[in-house]
């Protein structure tokens, strides 16, 4: 395999009203960022051009017709333009259908190149839900928006922070909910992805980490037997298949676990177990990884950010990790299939 | 401050088949705090074998009759509550045996303290599975100490660094926690909150309410409890002078707490608060009661059965727990 391989990565700008545009004219011209990936915007060249201005960020903005085009010179940021924002009308830190639209765009055309095999990974910036909603676009965000353009079933998110990497059995339900969902058979699918995702994250041999759904894992059926019912037959199974999993552990302590490097990732079974370890861990350049679409997509792990929209001082710290953890797992896709 | 002027702190060893005696004697040989004396309460010959494991000698003065410390300074004593069964010391795992012998220890301290002869009780480690009095077995020791105090409202609030915690819904199923979180529960939850704070002498009252929803149920998308239950508790405390926020989205209540923005938080369920603590890496956690005749504290842990007779133990939480115990001693 040649090391000199660079996947080439799709950029969707995400919503123009937030910081998304002045985060990626940060990321693209980090030096660490080129050396991992050839880069393309899927956005709008005139709110990229504001953002680059804004930011001062050391770049030019280039519009390219299609991927062919692209020359991916360091110090070029190339944006395949949909011509979908009017700057005169837009207000920065606003929700703005216009915007909520104009996201939708550039991730569905992300989403259709990558699906293509045009580019190699798709990584996507923060949109904002009312903005989308009120452009007629009714997702309650992008993983249900990506499962549904890439015709996925069974898809799971995972956070990636540090050494901690969760993925979540159940995400957007109430609570009451998401026990109800937790069974088997999801359990199964989320352990598999993870496996699978860890594998291309570089981690030959992954042991996964399950939580339990109860305090102290329902301490013997004590506090709950959904670990009886559910959790532990599912990790037999998957045992039987020959994963290295461990669990149900107490949820109060299988993230810390994880996050201190004892285990490759942790699954958590429902939205707040998860996030409450990974915000807790304080890192600010947190990874969103959509499981289970054929294609790889990572996304920053924050919102639009509208407070410094406009100001040029937004974190590109998660894009950056976003589009490396892209990088990685393209690279590892690659060697995983040669190695066939 | 003079030793005798130190309020006297009574100390038990909770379960002896975990880290409980352990912790006390590091303690003990590192340094109580010194804004308090401390009085051990248990069996001599227990006591001496846990210095014994550790290493460290036993030069404490044992007394058998509370009216013989009165003229003892000594920064630590004992009280010897002879109940024997050295050989269940660090079995690391629940023995009814030493449940029995740590809630015989927990009574007569929790008496003392109802006497005026201790100004304060900690307690340590214990199991729920091995608490008995005689044959009768208690659910938790909460349940003993409502019994003994005559004092069915005492409810405990758990201190975390400088922020309160309370949680609704702790030891019980998840699928039974929609059902627990009611106006009325959640009202309950903040007062409790509200007064802990008052009774600690907190120097501000900003008290936070968890969600239960992901995103705090995102207007009703996704569950109404935060309209139907938790809201409406959070606008009659607020109707009654209480400075109560909310719902705050589970995964960032504590990382604004932390920071300095809330006093308290109200959990509506046992990880929701345990996770958060866990990963902000808070050792120190103390449990203390409110609505109590008396001053008990503990720490938050339990008697850790994989780390006891190891000497790794870590003894810091129960230091806090007998700060606490002595501060507010000093307090009243």
């Amino acid at each position: 395999m040649s090391e000199e391989y660079k996947p080439l990565l799709a950029i969707t700008m995400g919503d123009a009203a937030g910081s998304g545009p002045e985060i990626i004219t940060k990321a693209l011209t980090d030096p660490e960022v080129r050396a991992v990936c050839l880069p393309v915007v899927v956005g709008d060249a005139a709110a990229m051009q504001a953002a680059l201005e804004i930011t001062g960020a050391p770049g030019e903005i280039r519009v390219i017709e299609k991927l062919s085009a692209a020359l991916f010179r360091d110090s070029i940021i190339e944006v395949i333009d949909l011509h979908n924002i009017r700057l005169d009308r837009l207000t920065r830190g606003r929700v703005d259908p216009m915007a909520g639209k104009a996201a939708y765009e550039y991730i569905k055309l992300a989403t259709e190149m990558t699906l293509a095999g045009e580019c190699d990974a798709m990584v996507t910036s923060a949109i904002n839900k009312e903005a989308l909603n009120k452009a007629g676009y009714h997702y309650d965000g992008h993983t249900q928006l990506l499962a549904e353009l890439c015709g996925a079933s069974n898809v799971a998110m995972m956070l990636v922070s540090g050494k901690l990497r969760v993925s979540h059995v159940t995400t957007h339900v109430s609570l009451f909910r998401a026990i109800e969902l937790v069974r088997p058979e999801r359990i199964l699918t989320v352990l598999r992805l993870t496996d699978e995702a860890v594998r291309q994250m570089g981690v030959a041999e992954p042991h996964i980490a399950v939580a339990g759904l109860n305090p102290h894992s329902g301490e013997g059926g004590l506090f709950g037997d959904e670990e009886m019912r559910y959790i532990t037959p599912a990790i037999e199974e998957v045992r039987r298949q020959g994963l290295n999993v461990t669990g149900p552990l107490p949820p109060d302590s299988v993230f810390l676990r994880t996050s201190e490097g004892q285990f490759d990732a942790a699954i958590a079974m429902y939205h707040d177990q998860g996030h409450i370890a990974v915000k807790m861990l304080g890192i600010t350049h947190g990874v969103n990884v959509t499981l289970g679409l054929p294609i790889i997509r990572t996304s920053v792990d924050h919102g639009t950010n509208f407070g410094k929209a406009g100001k040029g001082t937004a974190d590109p710290t998660s894009l950056i990790e976003a589009i490396k953890l892209a990088g990685v797992m393209c690279l590892n896709r690659r060697r995983l299939s040669n190695s066939d | 401050m003079k030793n005798k002027a130190k309020p006297l702190i009574a100390v038990t060893l909770g379960d002896i088949t975990g880290i409980g005696p352990e912790i006390l004697v590091k303690v003990v040989v590192e340094g109580i705090p010194d804004n308090c004396r401390l009085l051990v309460v248990g069996d001599e010959q227990v006591l001496r074998s846990s210095f014994d494991a550790l290493d460290a000698p036993f030069n404490l003065p044992v007394f058998h009759r509370i009216d013989e410390i009165a003229t003892s300074g000594a920064p630590v004593a004992v009280l010897d509550l002879p109940q024997g069964s050295t050989e269940l010391l660090a079995l690391a795992r629940p023995h009814s045996e030493a449940g029995r012998m740590a809630a015989e220890a927990l009574v007569k301290a929790v008496g003392l303290a109802a006497e005026g002869q201790v100004a304060g009780v900690v307690y340590g480690p214990l199991v729920k599975e091995t608490l008995y009095i005689g044959k009768r077995k208690y659910n938790d020791e909460t349940q003993i100490l409502r019994e003994v105090l005559q004092a069915p409202e005492m409810k405990s609030v758990a201190k975390v660094g400088k922020v309160f915690r309370v949680t609704i819904a702790e030891h019980v199923p998840l699928r039974k926690v929609p059902d627990l979180i009611t106006p009325q529960s959640v009202l309950n939850a903040i007062e409790l909150l509200h007064e802990a704070l008052l009774f600690y002498g907190a120097p501000s009252l900003r008290i936070a309410v968890a969600a239960l929803n992901p995103h705090a149920g995102e207007g009703g998308m996704v569950g109404r409890e935060e309209i139907d239950q938790i809201t409406p508790a959070i606008q009659e405390a607020r109707a009654k002078g209480i400075d109560a926020s909310g719902p705050i989205p589970a995964d960032t209540v504590y990382v604004r707490a932390f920071k300095g923005q809330f006093d308290g938080v109200v959990n509506m369920y046992h990880d929701q608060a345990n996770i958060a603590l866990k990963m902000a890496g808070f050792g120190e956690i103390v449990v203390l009661f409110v609505r109590s005749p008396v001053i008990i504290t503990t720490p938050s842990h339990g008697p850790a059965y994989g780390k006891a007779g190891k000497g790794t133990a870590d003894p810091n939480n129960l230091r806090a727990a007998i700060e606490v115990a002595a501060f507010l001693a000093q307090r009243k």
